[in-house]
C-alpha cells in the first residue's frame, strides 16, 4: 500500500505549479474528491501499453521500463521515429499476405496435360537430367502432367511412391518436357504456375529457376522436402514470376524439369503440376480477398513497434466504416464485369472482383494508417472520395434531381458532427444536392493522381475514353453473306481461309432489317430465319502507333466472331449456344444496340492474324433473339484507337478504382447549409462542369473547423484512450464528469490552435498529456476501467504471450467474435466502447479463444511456446508463472484469492480430482501449465485495459 | 468496509456516468418480492435492422398516391399483391407464406401500418436505441423495454431467473440489455466451452459444491474479491462478473435443451439461412426451457439501392420473415396460446423512390403481430384511418405514424403478461405522460383479444 502522505506530497507539488490555472485547480480538485491514490510507476507502465498500444507484449514492456513513460508515449506519437525494419516476424508475415498474379492476358509455353518424361526417384537421376543435351527419350517413360498420388489430381498416377509392406516407396520424382520458342523477343515477362506437394526444384535448361520447400544442391533423390506447409490446394497453384530466367531460353527447343520431393514416405499425397507461361504485362502483387487486410491489422497490432499507430489506424478505418462486400457486389453487378463473366468464367472474375475490392479496402485503410497522426480534414476528404465510402454509402447513385441522402445523413451523424448536433433534415438534403455526381471509375495506377489531388481535382471521365481513333474497317461494301435457313457447311468449314464462299450473296455491313439502320437489308428474315452467316476477306495490320486494335462489333441480338477459323469471341447471351452454335438457334436474352457496343481485342489474337501483304478471314455468324422479332442488325467494324491519360478498361485487372466527378450529374443550383446558424454556408447556383465538385469539398472544409466536428471526434478520442464516461449529451449538460468535460474544452482548444485545424497528434498530445501526466488519462478512476473490443482483446492475449499468429486464423476468430472488419452492415463502425461487447456469446468466445491459444490446441488461434517463455523469464514453478503473468499484466494487482484459483486449476486433473501439477513430468506437466495460462489470461481483470 | 470517501465516489460514479452501470438494482429487488412471476406468458421479437419499407410491407392500395410515377421499379401491380380482404390494404406478394395465419379471428397474425413515434429520428441507430429503450428521445436510457418488462416481476438475484429470456445473436440485443446479463449466443450447439465434458467443467469451475473455500476455474474468477475492493468500484466490474456468472448458469440449461436433436412440430419448414436457423433455434428453446423472451435480428432492410420489386432483394428478406411466421406458427401449436411474435424496425423509408432505385429513411413503418391472443386483421391502414394522399403526410415526404410503438407494446404488455398500469409506467417510463399528451398516438388498436 501507498501511503497517503506520499500522495499529500504529489498533490501538492502539483498544486504549487499550477497555482492560477484554474483548470488545472478543477482538475486536481476532481481527483482529490475522487479520493484516488495516483498510479504507481508499474501502473502506468501497463496502462500506456493498455491503451496506447496492444496491451503489454515482452518487448514493449521493457522498451516502456526502459525509457520510461512519457518518452514511450512521445516516440509513439511520432512513428517516423520508429522502425520496423529487420523486425522479420513482421516483414515476412505482410509479404505473405499478397500473392503474384498474372495480370492480363498470357500464352502459354508449357501447360498443364503436357507430355513429359519422369523417373522414379529411387536411385539418383543421370547427372545431366535436367539440361537440353541429356536425351531421355530413350530410357524415361513419358505421361501427361500432373504427377502423383493420392488427391485426384494427377493424370499420371505413381502410387508406387507411397510403399507398401512389399515395396519400399520413394520420395521423389523427376520430370523433363521440351518446349519450342519460336520468338524470344515477344517474350516479356515469363512465370512458373506450379501447382505442388510438398516441394521442388524447377529447372530451365539446367539451371535452377524456382524451388519451394526444399533443401541441398541439388537435394539428393532421398532428402525429404522440409515443409509439407504450403502445399496447394486441389485445382489451385501459386504464380511465380520467374523473369531473371528468361535469359536461359533459346530460339528453339528448350528443356523444362523439375524434381519433386514428398516430406515423407507413406504420406497422403503428392502432386506436380508446372506450367510456364508468358505475358506482356508484369506481375502484379495483389490481395486474394478481404481475409488479407484483416490480418494485415493484426500483424501490424501484435507485432510492430508502432503501436499506437496500429491502433489508429484500426480507429479511423473504423470510424470511417465501410463494407467489402458491399464493394464485391456492386462490381460484380457492373454489366461489364457480368459480361467478363460470361466470357471468361465465373470463378476467374469472382476471384478477380475478390482482389479488388480487397485492394478498394486496402487503399483506404493504408490511408488512414499512414495519415493516423494528420489531419483529420483529409482522412475526411480521403473517406467520402474513397471508391468503397463512394460505394458503400451509395454516393454512386446519388444524381441530379434524385438525390440520395444516404451519404449525406451518415457523414454529418457519425463521421463530423455526432447524431443531431446543430444540423438539420434540410442540411441532409442540401447536403445531398451537394455530392450529387460523385462517382468512381478505374484508372491505370501509373497516371493515377496522388491525394488531395486526386479528390479535389478528380478525373470527370470514364475509365476508358478514346483519345483518336482510326477505323481499319469501316462498315462498307465487299461482304460475302449467308441466310441461315440451313448450315453453312460442316461445323465451322465455312469460317476458314480456304472456305469456298462464291455461291454466298455479296453485300455491304450493316446487315438486318427494320430499324432503317441497315446497308444490306433482309426483308425476307423476319418470321422465316433466324441467323446470318458472313464472311470478309481483309488484310489486317496491326499498327504500332495505336494502343489498341479492336473488332468492334453492333448487334442485335447476337454473335459468334472467328478469324481465320478460330473463335475470337461472342455475345454473352449465347454464352450457352454451343460451339458452333447451330444455324436455328434463337438467343435467349434480346440485346439492342443502343444496349453497347461489344469490342473484341485483336492484340490478343496477334498470333492468328498474318501481316500484309497475306489476307485474313473474318467470319461472323448473327442470331436474332424470336423467329418473329421485329428487328436485326450486325455491324462489325475494326478500329485502332489511342486513349486519354489513365484510361483503362472497366473490368482491368491491374486497373485502380479511384474517384470521379460526373459534371452532367451534378446538381448546379444553390444550396444553403447550416442556415440561420452563425455557420450559415451559401453554395452558389451555377457551378458547371468540374466547378461543381466545389459544392462538396466547401462543406467537407467548413465541416472540419465547425465546432460540432471537434466535439465529436474528440468524444470519441477520449473514450477510446480514455473514459467510456463521457458523451455528447452528458458533455453539453454538463453531467459528465468535470474532469474529463475540461479534457474536452482543452482538446478543441487545441484541434483550432493549429492554422489548420483538427491535426491528430497535437488532439492525442493533450488527452494523453505524456509529460505533465496530470490530465484524466493518468487518473487512477479510469485506469482498468475500459473492457476490451474483440480486436483488443485478440491482439492483446497474443502480445501476452508473446504469440505466433497462424495464416489467416485471427480473423475466423473475429469473425466469431462478431468482427468482422472491413465488413461492417451498418456504417457507424464497430462500438469502440468495450462494454457494448460484454456478454455471454463474446465472453465465451474469448474464453475459448484463451484455452486453445494457451494449449497450442487450434491452429487458428496462433502459436507460442511455454518453454521459451519460461527459460527465458527464468519460470521454473506454477508460481513463478503466475508471478510473471500477475507483473507483466496487472502489475502485480491479482489477489491471493485469484491466484489460489490459478493454483487449484493446475493442481488438479481433468475430472476436478486433486493431482499436484509438480507429479506430472514432460508434455502432461506443461499441458497443464499451459492449461493454467489460459486460465490467468480468462481472468475478469485481463477484460479490463 | 466503506469509508465515506467511497461511498462518495460511488455516488459520483453513478450520478455522473450516463450510463450509469451501477443502477438502483437493490431497490428493483425490494419491488419484486412482492409480485409473483410466474406466468407462462412468451414472446418472440424480431428485429428488422435498418428500417423496413412499410409502404411495400402492406401496401395501401387505396392511396392513389401509391403509383408507378411515386415508385417507377419499386411498385406492386394489383394484380400481384395480396388481399387483405378490406378493400384498401393489400400485402406484399412474398408475404404469401404468412397468409395460411392471417385471419379475424383470434389465435391470428396482426398487420399494424403506420407506427412510429413523434419526432422521428432518421438514424438508425438513435431510432433502434429509442424503439428498443422504450423511450423515444432519450439516448442516454441504457436499459431495454424488455428487460425492464422481466426483471420487474422476477428475483434477478435468483440464479434460476438467468434464463428468462435470450437474444439469439453474436450481441446482446439492446431490449434485452441491462445491469444483469441476459445470455446471448449465435447458435446453441456451440454455446460450450472446448473440450471433453470433464475439461469443460472443471474450466468452468463447479462451483460450491466440493465444500472448498476456494471456489474454481471460470465462475471463481468472476465473483468479486473483497480483497479487490479498489477495482470494484471501477466501471463495468459487477458487468463484467454477471457476464461471467451468467456464462456460468446458462451453459449447461442451453447444452441441456440443445442436447437432442431438435425436430420441429407439425413438418414446419423454417427458412434457409441464418436467420431461419435462429427462429428455429427460439423455438427448441420455447418448448425446451422456461425461457420468456427470445429476441432476434434479421439484417438488410437498409435498401437506399436496388430494393427490388417482388423478388428483388425487399422481397426476399420479407420471405424470410413470412416463411419464419408460418413455420412458427406451426410448430408451436401446442404452446400457441401463450405465444407472441412480434416484429420492429426502427423506421418505415420514403414514399418516393430515390434514383438508385430504393427508398431513403422516413417515418412510420409496419409490424406483424402473431400469436394466440392475437385478433388478426390489418390495422391502421383502410379509409377511415388513411386520407387518399396520406403517403405524403409527413412534411410532404413521408408517411404519418397513426400509433405510438409504445402504445403497441403497451397492449402487448398489459394483456399478454398482465401488466398493471404502474407495472406498465415502469417497464415504459413516461409512458402516462405520453399518452396524455398525444392521446391519438396512444389510443388502443385492439389488435390484442
Amino acid at each position: 500500500m501507498h501511503g497517503t502522505c506520499s500522495t499529500f506530497a504529489r498533490s501538492t507539488r502539483v498544486l504549487s505549479m499550477k497555482p492560477l490555472d484554474i483548470l488545472g485547480i478543477s482538475l486536481l480538485l476532481s481527483a482529490i474528491a475522487l479520493g484516488a491514490e495516483p498510479l504507481t510507476e508499474e501502473q502506468k507502465i501497463g496502462h500506456v501499453l493498455n491503451r496506447v498500444a496492444y496491451g503489454p507484449s515482452p518487448e514493449d514492456l521493457e522498451r516502456v521500463r526502459d525509457i520510461g513513460a512519457t518518452a514511450y508515449i512521445q516516440e509513439q506519437l511520432h512513428p517516423e521515429r520508429l522502425s520496423d525494419v529487420g523486425n522479420k516476424r513482421l516483414e515476412e508475415a505482410i509479404a505473405d499476405l499478397y500473392i503474384d498474379t498474372i495480370p492480363g492476358s498470357s500464352e502459354y509455353l508449357v501447360r498443364a496435360g503436357d507430355s513429359w518424361h519422369y523417373f522414379k526417384g529411387k536411385v539418383e537421376p543421370p547427372r545431366r537430367w535436367c539440361t537440353p543435351n541429356f536425351n531421355a527419350a530413350s530410357v524415361w517413360p513419358k505421361g501427361p502432367s500432373g504427377f502423383g498420388y493420392g488427391d485426384d489430381d494427377d493424370k499420371t498416377i505413381l502410387e508406387d511412391m507411397r510403399g507398401t509392406n512389399e515395396n519400399a516407396g520413394y520420395l521423389s520424382l523427376y520430370v523433363r518436357t521440351e518446349f519450342e520458342v519460336e520468338d524470344l523477343s515477344q517474350i516479356d515477362n515469363l512465370f512458373l504456375k506450379v501447382a505442388y506437394d510438398d516441394g521442388f526444384v524447377g529447372y530451365l535448361n539446367g539451371k535452377e529457376v524456382l524451388r519451394k520447400n526444399l533443401k541441398g544442391f541439388p537435394p539428393g533423390h532421398d532428402r525429404p522436402a522440409s515443409s509439407s506447409s504450403g502445399t496447394v490446394e486441389r485445382g489451385e497453384h501459386d504464380t511465380f514470376p520467374v523473369n531473371e530466367a528468361k535469359r536461359l531460353l533459346r530460339k528453339g527447343r528448350n528443356v523444362l524439369a523439375f524434381q519433386v520431393h514428398n516430406h515423407r514416405i507413406g504420406s497422403s499425397d503428392l502432386t506436380l503440376i508446372p506450367e510456364l507461361v508468358y505475358a506482356p504485362d508484369a506481375p502484379a502483387k495483389v490481395m486474394e480477398g478481404v481475409q488479407q487486410v484483416q490480418e494485415l491489422m493484426h500483424l501490424r497490432g501484435v507485432y510492430s513497434k508502432k503501436q499506437l499507430q496500429a491502433v489508429l489506424g484500426e480507429f479511423w478505418e473504423n470510424h470511417f466504416c465501410t463494407d467489402f462486400d458491399k464493394v464485391e457486389d456492386y462490381i460484380d453487378d457492373l454489366p461489364a464485369y457480368e459480361q467478363k463473366q460470361s466470357a471468361e468464367g465465373e470463378d476467374r472474375v469472382e476471384k478477380q472482383i475478390a482482389s479488388e475490392a480487397a485492394a478498394i479496402e486496402l487503399q483506404e485503410y493504408e490511408f488512414f494508417y499512414e495519415n493516423a497522426f494528420g489531419h483529420f480534414g483529409d482522412l475526411l476528404l480521403y473517406s467520402a472520395t474513397s471508391p468503397s465510402m463512394l460505394i458503400y454509402l451509395d454516393s454512386v447513385l446519388n444524381l441530379k434531381g434524385e438525390p440520395n441522402e444516404n451519404y449525406a445523413r451518415e457523414i454529418l451523424e457519425l463521421y463530423t458532427f455526432g447524431v443531431d448536433n446543430r444540423y438539420t433534415q434540410a442540411d441532409i438534403e442540401e447536403l445531398a444536392r451537394c455530392f450529387t455526381g460523385w462517382n468512381i471509375r478505374k484508372m491505370n495506377p501509373k497516371d493515377k493522381p496522388g491525394f488531395p489531388e486526386s479528390a479535389r481535382n478528380p478525373s470527370t471521365e470514364p475509365s476508358l475514353s478514346v483519345a483518336k481513333e482510326a477505323a481499319l474497317l469501316d462498315l462498307g461494301p465487299g461482304w460475302k453473306y449467308f441466310k441461315g435457313r440451313r448450315e453453312p457447311s460442316k461445323g465451322t468449314a465455312w469460317t476458314k481461309p480456304g472456305f469456298n464462299d462464291r455461291r454466298w450473296s455479296t453485300g455491304a455491313t450493316g446487315f438486318g432489317y427494320a430499324d432503317d439502320d441497315d446497308a444490306t437489308v433482309l426483308s425476307d428474315m423476319q418470321g422465316r430465319y433466324v441467323s446470318l452467316y458472313l464472311r470478309k476477306t481483309l488484310p489486317i495490320d496491326l499498327p504500332d502507333n495505336y494502343e489498341d486494335v479492336v473488332l468492334e462489333l453492333t448487334y442485335d441480338d447476337g454473335y459468334v466472331a472467328y478469324l481465320n477459323g478460330h473463335e475470337i469471341g461472342r455475345s454473352a447471351n449465347m454464352e450457352d449456344a454451343g460451339s458452333p452454335p447451330k444455324f436455328n438457334y434463337v438467343v435467349p436474352n434480346n440485346h439492342e444496340i443502343d444496349e453497347g457496343v461489344d469490342t473484341i481485342d485483336l492484340r490478343r489474337w496477334h498470333s492468328l492474324i498474318k501481316p500484309p501483304p497475306a489476307l485474313n478471314t473474318l467470319a461472323i455468324q448473327g442470331h436474332n433473339g424470336s423467329r418473329n422479332s421485329s428487328d436485326f442488325s450486325i455491324r462489325p467494324r475494326i478500329v485502332a484507337r489511342n486513349y486519354k491519360l489513365g484510361s483503362i478498361p472497366l473490368t482491368h485487372p491491374l486497373g485502380t478504382w479511384t474517384f470521379r466527378f460526373h459534371p452532367d450529374q451534378h446538381d448546379t443550383g444553390e444550396k444553403v447549409l447550416f442556415k440561420g446558424t452563425e455557420h450559415e454556408l451559401r453554395l452558389p447556383a451555377g457551378r458547371v462542369g468540374k466547378e461543381g465538385i466545389r459544392d462538396a469539398l466547401d462543406v467537407i472544409d467548413a465541416m472540419v473547423a465547425h465546432p460540432s466536428t471537434s466535439e465529436f471526434i474528440i468524444v470519441k478520442l477520449i473514450n477510446k484512450f480514455v473514459s467510456d464516461e463521457i458523451t455528447l449529451e452528458t458533455y453539453h449538460a454538463g453531467t459528465a464528469p468535470s474532469d474529463l468535460i475540461i479534457l474536452m474544452k482543452q482538446a478543441i482548444a487545441t484541434w483550432n490552435a493549429t492554422p489548420r485545424p483538427g491535426h491528430i497528434r497535437s488532439v492525442l498530445h493533450t488527452i494523453l498529456d505524456p509529460v505533465n501526466q496530470q490530465g484524466p488519462f493518468w487518473n487512477p478512476r479510469y485506469q482498468m476501467a475500459k473492457i476490451k473490443t474483440p480486436i483488443e482483446f485478440i491482439n492483446s492475449t497474443h502480445r501476452a504471450l508473446g504469440a505466433q499468429i497462424v495464416d489467416d486464423g485471427l480473423t475466423e476468430r473475429m469473425s466469431d467474435m462478431g468482427m468482422d472488419l472491413f465488413q461492417r452492415d451498418d456504417p457507424d463502425g464497430y462500438p469502440e466502447l468495450g462494454y457494448k461487447w460484454m456478454d455471454t456469446h463474446n465472453l465465451l468466445e474469448r474464453l475459448r479463444f484463451c484455452q486453445d491459444l494457451a494449449v497450442n490446441g487450434d491452429f487458428s488461434a496462433g502459436r507460442w511456446s511455454l518453454p521459451k517463455l519460461m527459460k527465458r523469464h527464468d519460470l521454473s514453478t506454477p508460481q513463478d508463472i503466475i508471478e510473471y503473468f500477475d507483473r507483466a499484466l496487472f502489475q502485480g494487482q491479482l489477489t491471493d484469492r485469484r491466484k489460489a484459483v490459478f493454483l487449484d486449476f493446475v493442481n488438479t486433473d481433468d475430472a476436478g480430482y486433486t493431482d499436484p501439477v509438480d507429479r506430472l513430468k514432460g508434455r502432461a506437466r506443461q499441458r497443464r501449465l499451459e492449461q493454467m495460462v489460459g486460465i490467468i489470461l480468462s481472468t475478469q481483470e485481463f477484460q479490463f485495459q | 468496509m466503506f469509508s465515506r470517501r467511497d461511498f462518495l465516489r460511488m455516488n459520483l460514479a453513478a450520478g455522473a456516468a450516463g450510463f450509469a452501470v451501477s443502477h438502483p438494482f437493490l431497490f428493483n429487488r425490494q419491488l419484486m418480492a412482492a409480485q409473483s412471476g410466474s406466468s407462462a406468458k412468451r414472446m418472440i421479437f424480431i428485429f428488422q435492422r435498418g428500417g423496413n419499407d412499410g409502404v411495400n410491407t402492406i401496401i395501401p392500395r387505396g392511396d392513389k398516391e401509391y403509383n408507378q410515377r411515386n415508385r417507377p421499379t419499386l411498385h406492386i401491380p394489383e394484380n400481384d399483391a395480396l388481399d387483405l380482404g378490406n378493400g384498401f390494404a393489400q400485402a406484399h406478394p412474398r408475404l404469401e407464406p404468412m397468409m395460411d395465419m392471417y385471419g379475424s379471428g383470434k389465435g391470428s397474425l396482426a398487420m399494424l401500418h403506420r407506427i412510429g413515434y413523434a419526432k422521428q429520428s432518421r438514424s438508425h441507430f438513435d431510432s433502434q436505441n429509442y424503439w428498443e429503450h422504450g423511450v423515444p428521445g432519450d439516448a442516454g436510457m441504457k436499459e431495454g423495454m424488455f428487460f425492464r418488462q422481466l426483471v420487474e416481476p422476477l428475483d434477478m438475484s435468483d440464479p434460476k431467473n438467468g434464463f428468462v429470456a435470450a437474444s439469439v445473436s453474436s450481441a446482446q440485443l439492446l431490449a434485452l440489455r441491462g445491469e444483469s446479463p441476459f445470455p446471448s449466443f449465435k447458435a446453441a450447439k456451440r454455446f460450450r466451452l472446448q473440450g471433453n465434458e470433464n475439461l469443460a467443467n472443471k474450466t468452468l469451475g463447479r462451483k460450491a459444491t466440493t465444500g472448498k473455500p476456494v471456489p474454481r476455474g471460470v465462475l471463481g474468477l468472476y465473483e468479486s474479491d473483497p480483497a479487490m475492493m479498489r477495482d470494484r468500484k471501477k466501471l463495468y466490474t459487477e458487468l463484467v462478473q454477471n457476464t461471467g456468472q451468467a456464462l456460468g448458469s446458462t451453459l449447461k440449461k442451453v447444452q441441456d435443451a440443445s442436447r437432442l436433436r431438435y425436430e420441429p412440430a407439425n413438418g414446419a419448414t423454417y427458412p434457409n439461412g441464418d436467420f431461419g436457423q435462429k427462429l428455429e433455434e427460439a423455438a427448441m428453446l420455447i418448448k425446451r426451457t422456461d425461457v420468456k423472451i427470445l429476441g432476434l435480428n434479421i439484417g438488410g432492410w437498409d435498401t437506399h439501392a436496388d430494393q427490388g420489386q417482388a423478388n428483388g432483394s425487399h422481397g426476399n428478406r420479407l420471405g424470410e420473415v413470412a416463411q419464419g411466421f408460418q413455420a412458427l406458427h406451426l410448430d408451436l401449436q401446442a404452446e400457441w396460446d401463450d405465444i407472441i411474435v412480434v416484429t420492429m424496425t426502427e423506421f418505415g423509408r420514403t414514399s418516393k423512390e430515390n434514383a438508385g432505385k430504393g427508398t431513403d429513411h422516413a417515418e412510420a413503418s409496419a409490424m406483424f403481430v402473431a400469436g394466440g391472443g392475437v385478433n388478426g386483421g390489418v390495422y391502421n391502414c383502410d379509409e377511415s384511418r388513411w386520407k387518399n394522399g396520406d403517403l405524403f403526410s409527413e412534411k410532404k415526404r413521408y408517411l404519418a405514424r397513426k400509433t405510438d410503438f409504445r402504445a403497441v407494446f403497451g397492449e402487448i404488455f398489459r394483456k399478454h403478461f398482465g401488466d398493471d398500469e404502474a407495472a406498465l409506467e415502469k417497464v415504459i417510463p413516461g409512458y402516462g405522460e405520453a399518452s396524455l399528451a398525444r392521446p391519438d398516438d396512444f389510443s388502443s388498436l385492439g389488435f390484442m383479444a
